[in-house]
């Protein structure tokens, strides 16, 4: 299903590499792997059409959930509470908080 | 304290930092990104999160505003370039603005309040969507955050001068959580065994997942992966929460959460198995599992 020229040219050298390489993708896409491993990564998904879909799916997934709390912020109540909680604790904010 | 929060802003929508080319996480976008623009609003005496319109005059603003120093008003003129969408050219101005950090004086009460203000102040937000996905409840979670930031503030002086202050918030808010619910705590560690059962089996049906992941392609994420973590059990909530929502490395997440860093990767991990899983049983129900197609209506509508 995934057949593409660039797939038949390499599948011979990347089969082991590939089984490495889905093991390690969320590492990876967290930036939690070494220099030489990233590199050696890009390296492999720039030519991987096996890999590459994979690679493309979770950090959609992971830029997805990085970005669906976004909007879920402090109510403006706790922050007066917050305010007036620190004011009785001496706090003297530069700027009026509530 | 990451330049990242000066080049992006979080009300246009927060980009995945690229951690995967391989820049240091403190120059990379983040959650913070939102968190200059919330120093704006705190320097422009709106708390509300309704900033904009302050924008407009903020140039007339500027000197009477802060009481800031130069290179503070080149920061917040920066942002609010960016913010009119004019180009802004020199960078340079920000980084020289964003280096040296305020230190915590303790003898001197304006430094030590004005620092705080400036630097603890700004997350709360953060630490609210932290303290919200430990206790589930928004009137526990207020009141997380309010010891948090009391303790914050008692104990400001010990934040070490140049380090991440949302990690230090989001270990004090943790230890917050913890010490107001210590029966929680026990709680939570006895529903592990039944989590891990519930992530085993996520992991049995990850063979034949095949085809699923053109599923979740089809769905409006952004809502669906929202209501996915509010059920997302601990103790993989606090994982994703910290190192996907807020952005933490492995390593300021197990330091956060008092596990090892081992602990904090098969939590994360397991985490966000359980989360695609969610997805896929929402994509089925809303009936993308079935065979016809639908592109012109991909959005689910029923509830």
């Amino acid at each position: 299903m995934t057949e593409s020229p660039r797939s038949s040219s390499q599948s011979s050298e990347c089969g082991p590499d590939c089984a490495a390489v889905l093991q390690r993708l969320w590492e990876f896409l967290d930036g939690e792997l070494g220099p030489e491993d990233t590199a050696a990564f890009h390296a492999h998904l720039a030519l991987c059409s096996k890999c590459y879909p994979q690679y493309n799916f979770e950090k959609t997934f992971l830029d997805a959930l990085a970005a669906c709390q976004c909007e879920k912020c402090a109510p403006y109540e706790l922050r007066c509470k917050v305010a007036s909680a620190l004011k009785s604790a001496g706090f003297t904010p530069v700027q009026p908080l509530a | 304290m990451g330049l990242g929060r000066v080049f992006s802003s979080r009300r246009a929508g927060r980009r995945r930092p690229s951690k995967d080319q391989g820049r240091p996480r403190w120059v990379r976008a983040g959650p913070g990104a939102y968190s200059a623009v919330g120093r704006v609003a705190l320097a422009a005496g709106d708390v509300s999160g309704d900033f904009h319109r302050h924008f407009d005059d903020f140039e007339l603003r500027l000197g009477p505003l802060h009481g800031a120093s130069p290179r503070e008003r080149e920061l917040w003129y920066g942002l609010y370039l960016k913010h009119r969408g004019e180009p802004f050219q020199t960078p340079d101005a920000i980084f020289r603005a964003m280096a040296p950090p305020v230190a915590p004086n303790p003898d001197d009460r304006t430094d030590y309040d004005r620092s705080f203000e400036q630097e603890a102040l700004p997350w709360l937000d953060d630490v609210y969507r932290f303290a919200l996905s430990l206790t589930r409840n928004e009137a526990d979670a207020d009141d997380v955050v309010q010891e948090t930031y009391l303790r914050a503030y008692r104990s400001w002086h010990t934040f070490e001068r140049g380090s991440d202050a949302r990690r230090w918030l989001f270990t004090i808010c943790r230890n917050a959580f913890l010490r107001t619910r210590e029966r929680a705590r026990h709680q939570v560690e006895l529903e592990d065994g039944d989590v891990e059962a519930l992530a085993s089996n996520v992991e049995q049906a990850e063979g034949n997942r095949g085809g699923d992941e053109r599923l979740l392609s089809r769905l409006d994420l952004g809502p669906a992966l929202s209501k996915a973590l509010d059920r997302l059990p601990q103790p993989f909530r606090s994982a994703v929460e910290l190192v996907d929502v807020e952005d933490q490395s492995y390593e300021a997440a197990s330091d956060i959460l008092g596990v090892p860093i081992g602990t904090v990767r098969s939590r994360l991990f397991r985490g966000r198995r359980l989360l695609q899983n969610m997805l896929l049983t929402y994509a089925r129900d809303a009936g993308f599992a079935t065979a016809k197609p639908r592109p012109d209506d991909a959005a689910p509508t029923h509830p």
